[in-house]
């Protein structure tokens, strides 16, 4: 189960997805489907891009999700553990609202905001992101 | 020039009292060298340890004594989703050898002030991943009657008192030990608080913000005009009661409702206080900064001064009546909140004391008041200011200026303020400069031009992370200096018309993403909220400063700097570059560039005195408002006089909160928080032998 996005990754490398592999690195796991990224854009507009901005830049008031900084802090750290920070900290006036499955539609959102491709796969559960260790794709 | 409040210069005000309760406090202080009772290490928040052990001599020896993680990891290893945020605020308070800290999750551990052995954590209840989930504040209070000791914290929608000897909850004070302290906004957002609360004899004072900052909602970052005035209020610290409520914009039939034209009071709001508040318990007057109101940067929907936005106001403790108040800014279009902590100060001035209270803002001046009348000690004066071209907003004719004292931060964009380090890059920051409108201090922000070659808005510093903010300000007793801690940052206040849904007609929010396309709704069945509707390509959001095209800043430095006042003698003494920025050193375009020793550090640092010396620590990329090391963080210490770096002794990560100082075992402590990605968060307290 944990190796799904893995092999999805594989046949999106396949289909297309060439340049994640052409550099050289390990192809990004597609850990998510289009539609969940897209959800999750809409949950994070409502929730977080008061702080972060809406294209995930930093807001002033919270840090940037696709910049150098934020790489400088998650590259080689575990997907799932970006995904507790979110589920345990944020919206920083609210920390404990998001259920679970609203912070796995964010999750998705800013790894696909960050190069990971959508997949197959859809992320149903948080356990998929243990093995996933993040890296900067573009 | 209109001069509303010209006080006798300097005022002569009485000779403190020796038997005044202040003064004893004072002075109690200065001999139990024990103590730091509260986050701003007294009430007055002056940040100042009277202790004289680490000195000139040994700080460099300065060793690391204990670390303590940000987070016991007995919880997190019950939650593996607990993933705390590394941006650990709390400066502990000391009492009796016990340090108290909130934790990186807003609890509150007590722990050995020799070891950082835990004594206690507060649990979360239920223990649950969703209750134990938040974020840590700045700072806890300490409330002692008899045998009753308690400590007061803060933490999302409630206060808590805790038993300070074991962690447990005071069942008898609100709800089990907690009392509800939510605002209601349309949003449903929940209130955030940041800084500790106060507590003033047995009265609990909290501020903090009330939500609505999500989204397309308000606060500094919406779209719409309307917001949830974020009130003071006041609770019985033994039963949790409240006791009273500070209207920080006037209600119906209260004084200030004037300043509101066009009935804007029944539907404006902000103005929290978010920055730290300071009391004197002699007097009993509690003394809050207050912040910018919604929106900040265009008001032609709020005519008028805007009462009690960007003001500090003296409550009464008991009563939450108001005694003074003083306006920094009128009519703000720049969200120049004052929200550094007012500073109490017994200051000679030509051989009489004066009780100050000073007050730090964004903008970069210091107000200092006889803190029992509020009348300026110098001369503040109204002056003229450039008046805003945006349709529909009416500028404030004038702002008042302090006389004597000099900024401690550069105020509007100049030539001379601009990148220097090369003549090329000095021309290409003044290609970049000039495509805004600038100015000197409270030049308006401009609507952005369109057309080619026009104007994309007005640029400014102070931007709108302040220069001064909640890390600015300590003052020494002995000396009768006072340390603003500054950064260096413009902002680019450049409006855009809205459309409706916003209810707000310009806004600064940055444009975003203009070509993609629009959000998919969320799939049929889904229990997700639909997302707010896109307004010109926009939401919530601020600009980022402008750079030069190789990511330089445009602006010279000093990036972050400590400005030392003899506020006796009414004098800026000295300006020190706070740190170095090894990001804008490492840029290729300064290769071969000969640069000067210290850059100065943008990351917000808050100071620390003791007897001998002034610390500063580098504060970390994890701290929220911009900028921030990285990495390879120090702790400096300074000489007091002279601004001159005197040791610097590295630390594990920087700084995430305002270090302190005591003495335990006839040993003296300094204490920092710290936090970044790699270290985590933790305290680390560092002695010598």
């Amino acid at each position: 189960m944990r190796h799904i996005g893995f092999i999805s990754a594989g046949l999106l490398v396949a289909a297309g997805f060439a340049p994640f592999a052409s550099r050289g690195a390990e192809p990004p796991p597609a850990l998510f489907t289009a539609d969940q990224p897209a959800a999750g854009e809409a949950l994070y507009l409502q929730r977080c891009s008061g702080c972060h901005n809406a294209n995930l830049t930093d807001g002033g008031q919270g840090p940037g999700l696709i910049t150098d900084g934020f790489w400088s802090n998650w590259e080689q750290k575990s997907a799932r553990t970006l995904y507790g920070r979110i589920l345990s900290t944020m919206p920083s006036n609210e920390p404990g609202s998001l259920l679970p499955g609203e912070a796995l539609l964010l999750t998705a959102f800013i790894l696909k905001s960050n190069g990971y491709p959508a997949g197959e796969q859809t992320l149903e559960t948080a356990d998929t992101l243990n093995p996933v260790r993040l890296h900067r794709q573009k | 020039m209109q001069i509303l409040k010209r006080a006798k210069s300097p005022i002569l005000a009485v000779l403190l009292s020796t038997a005044s309760f202040f003064a004893a406090r004072v002075a109690v202080a200065a001999e139990d060298g024990a103590a730091w009772t509260g986050y701003g290490g007294n009430k007055g928040f002056q940040r100042y340890a009277p202790l004289q052990q680490i000195d000139a001599k040994n700080v460099a020896q300065l060793h690391v004594a204990w670390r303590r993680a940000g987070l016991d990891p007995v919880l997190q290893e019950k939650f593996l989703d607990l993933v705390p945020s590394n941006y650990l605020k709390s400066t502990p308070t000391l009492v009796n050898g016990v340090l108290y800290g909130s934790n990186a999750i807003g609890l509150v551990e007590a722990f050995d002030a020799v070891t950082g052995a835990t004594k206690w954590i507060q649990k979360p209840l239920p223990v649950t991943l969703k209750e134990a989930s938040g974020q840590g504040m700045r700072g806890v209070e300490y409330w002692r009657s008899g045998n009753d000791e308690r400590v007061i914290s803060l933490r999302g929608d409630f206060i808590y008192a805790l038993n300070a000897k074991t962690g447990e909850a005071i069942k008898d004070f609100g709800d089990d030990g907690k009392v509800y302290i939510g605002i209601p906004t349309s949003d449903h957002f929940g209130s955030r608080q940041t800084s500790a609360p106060l507590v003033v004899g047995d009265i609990i004072i909290i501020g903090g913000t009330g939500g609505n900052t999500q989204g397309n909602g308000t606060g500094d970052l919406g779209l719409n005009k309307e917001a949830v005035p974020e009130d003071i209020r006041a609770y019985d610290v033994r039963n949790g009661r409240q006791l009273w409520t500070f209207h920080v914009l006037p209600r119906e039939g209260e004084r200030g409702l004037e300043t509101w034209g066009k009935e804007s009071w029944r539907f404006s709001g902000d103005m929290g206080n978010w920055g730290g508040m300071s009391a004197d318990e002699e007097l009993g007057y509690v003394y809050i900064p207050l912040s910018a109101p919604n929106m900040a940067y265009y008001g032609g929907h709020r005519p008028g001064d805007n009462l009690y936005a960007n003001s500090i106001v003296a409550l009464d403790a008991h009563t939450g009546k108001l005694v003074w108040h003083f306006q920094m800014v009128h009519h703000d279009l720049w969200d120049y909140d004052t929200a550094s902590p007012p500073v109490l100060a017994d200051v000679k001035i030509n051989g009489k004391t004066v009780k100050a209270v000073i007050q730090a803002n964004k903008v970069g001046y210091l107000y200092v008041f006889d803190r029992k009348t509020g009348e300026p000690v110098w001369p503040i004066e109204e002056k003229d200011v450039p008046q805003s071209t945006v349709p529909g907003e009416v500028t404030s004719r004038t702002q008042p200026i302090p006389t004597k004292l000099p900024p401690f931060d550069i105020q509007g964009i100049k030539e001379s303020d601009l990148m220097d380090f090369t003549p090329a890059l000095h021309e290409e920051a003044k290609k970049v400069a000039d495509q805004y409108v600038t100015g000197g201090v409270f030049t308006p922000p401009s609507v952005i031009d369109p057309a080619e070659g026009g104007k994309k808005g007005t640029l400014s510093a102070p931007g709108v992370w302040g220069s001064g903010n909640w890390n600015t300000g300590a003052f020494d007793p002995d000396t009768g200096f006072y340390y603003a801690v500054s950064r260096t940052e413009p902002t680019v206040y450049g409006l855009t018309k809205l459309k409706p849904p916003a209810t707000l007609d310009y806004s600064i929010v940055a444009a975003v993403n203009p070509n993609a396309p629009p959000p998919t709704p969320p799939a049929a069945g889904s229990t997700f909220a639909p997302p707010p509707p896109m307004i010109n390509g926009m939401r919530g959001g601020l600009p980022l400063p402008p750079t030069l095209p190789s990511g330089l800043p445009l602006l010279k430095p000093p990036y972050g700097r400590v400005t030392a006042y003899d506020i006796g003698k009414g004098e800026r003494k000295w300006v020190a570059p706070n740190g170095d920025d090894p990001a804008i050193r490492a840029n290729p375009a300064l290769k071969d560039v000969k640069l000067p020793p210290l850059l100065g550090n943008s990351g917000r640092a808050a100071p620390l005195l003791t007897k001998t010396l002034l610390f500063l620590a580098d504060a970390s990329d994890a701290v929220i408002g911009r900028a921030g090391i990285h990495a390879d963080a120090k702790l400096r210490a300074y000489d007091k006089a002279t601004g001159k770096v005197v040791a610097e002794i590295p630390l594990p990560a920087g700084a995430t909160g305002a270090p302190m100082s005591y003495e335990a075992n006839g040993k003296q402590y300094i204490v920092v928080p710290v936090g970044n990605a790699a270290y985590g968060s933790g305290w680390v307290a560092f002695t010598v032998n």
